[in-house]
């Protein structure tokens, strides 16, 4: 995965009425502008849920209601804190707002399981294993999300016969060839020689995509 | 990003191909809607006194207002001891341990200025409060049966 990007949810440096910066977006929408509010969710909101998404995985996987929740709560939480001090502005509003969804979230598990906060019993727990992962910065996090929204645009772009075999992804990426074949009613050697093939394309279409030339899976060292 | 299983380790696209599924169920490339304005609004824009401060104000007040009215309840009951006493020249048992307690308060020797709320206890009324006006306590003093 490359990780210099950002392109999709990094903000616009330049000041001026089309592209406005973060902190004229700000200070607008402390004062009750909504536009410039829906402005700064355009920018940041993505990073918002995948911030909680990536501290509560599961969780969000089970109810994506919760997230939707905790993704409300933390725009709730910007604004009353940047309205509680307006004379302090966040040097970055990714930094920050990450911070702040990262917060929400570990509040939002507590309250789910009040427990939550003790230290980690046994290494099953699905809650813990969710706070005791380590806490990649804001940079590491839009990298990845970049990189997730390439993969979609990619697999978009896939045609109809490869999108019917990700249907059945999570037997393969579990291995279970066999299984997976039968459901798509094919041999299977001739899925693996057809997944092989589906992962080649993404693997370009993201390099080319992403503008990195990127080397096929198989020609890496590792 | 990577993710092993016990035979044929993902590679990253596999991995890739995973995290997005999840992401996808879970909502993350949904749209979180305009938060409600009452929820963050509520609070004023800039907080003048804090909650620590007023809630050290109030409690400054409440001990306030207790010292002031045990120092009028105090002036009070001393002040009808005194008229008690010089008009019958007896004092009762149940006094006796306030008005003890009242002059170790407020004794202050021959010249000593007097608390404005020791009035009661200068039994002599020269202004002050010394073993005079407990030489006068233990005259008055009497049990009244």
């Amino acid at each position: 995965m490359p990780k210099d990007r950002g392109a999709h949810v990094r903000p616009t440096a330049p000041h001026s009425v089309a592209h406005p910066d973060d902190h004229s977006l700000v200070a607008a929408a402390i004062h009750g502008d909504d536009a410039a509010l829906r402005t700064l969710m355009d920018r940041y909101d993505r990073l918002v849920r995948y911030t909680i998404f990536r501290t509560a995985k599961r969780q969000c996987v089970r109810d994506p209601q919760w997230l939707d929740t905790v993704a409300s709560d933390s725009w709730t939480g910007l604004l009353r804190s940047l309205r509680r001090e307006p004379g302090k502005r966040p040097t970055l509003l990714s930094t920050y707002l990450t911070a702040i969804a990262r917060n929400q979230t570990l509040s939002a598990l507590r309250r789910l399981r009040p427990g939550l906060s003790d230290p980690p019993r046994q290494s099953g727990s699905e809650h813990m294993a969710d706070l005791t992962a380590p806490h990649p910065e804001p940079v590491d996090f839009l990298s990845d999300l970049d990189s997730l929204a390439l993969l979609r645009e990619c697999l978009a772009d896939l045609p109809e016969a490869d999108k019917i075999i990700l249907s059945q992804l999570n037997a393969i990426t579990q291995r279970r060839w066999n299984e997976a074949g039968e459901a798509l009613g094919m041999s299977e050697s001739t899925l693996r020689s057809r997944w092989k093939r589906i992962l080649d394309r993404l693997r370009e279409c993201v390099a080319r995509k992403s503008g990195s030339g990127v080397a096929p899976e198989d020609d890496r060292s590792d | 990003m990577s993710v092993t299983n016990h035979h044929e380790p993902l590679d990253s696209i596999e991995a890739s191909l995973t995290e997005l599924v999840d992401a996808e169920r879970a909502g993350v490339f949904g749209q979180t809607p305009l938060p409600e304005r009452e929820a963050w609004k509520d609070e004023p824009a800039t907080v003048l006194f804090p909650l620590r401060t007023v809630r050290r104000l109030a409690i400054a007040a409440v001990i306030a207002l207790a010292v002031g009215v045990w120092s009028l309840m105090f002036q009070k009951n001393l002040s009808s001891l005194r008229d008690r006493s010089r008009m019958a020249g007896t004092v009762r048992v149940a006094d006796l341990g306030t008005i003890q307690a009242s002059i170790a308060h407020c004794l202050g020797g021959p010249s000593g200025s007097i608390d404005p709320t020791c009035g009661g206890v200068d039994f002599d009324g020269d202004g002050d409060v010394d073993l005079a006006d407990f030489r006068s306590f233990q005259v008055s003093y009497a049990v009244k049966r």
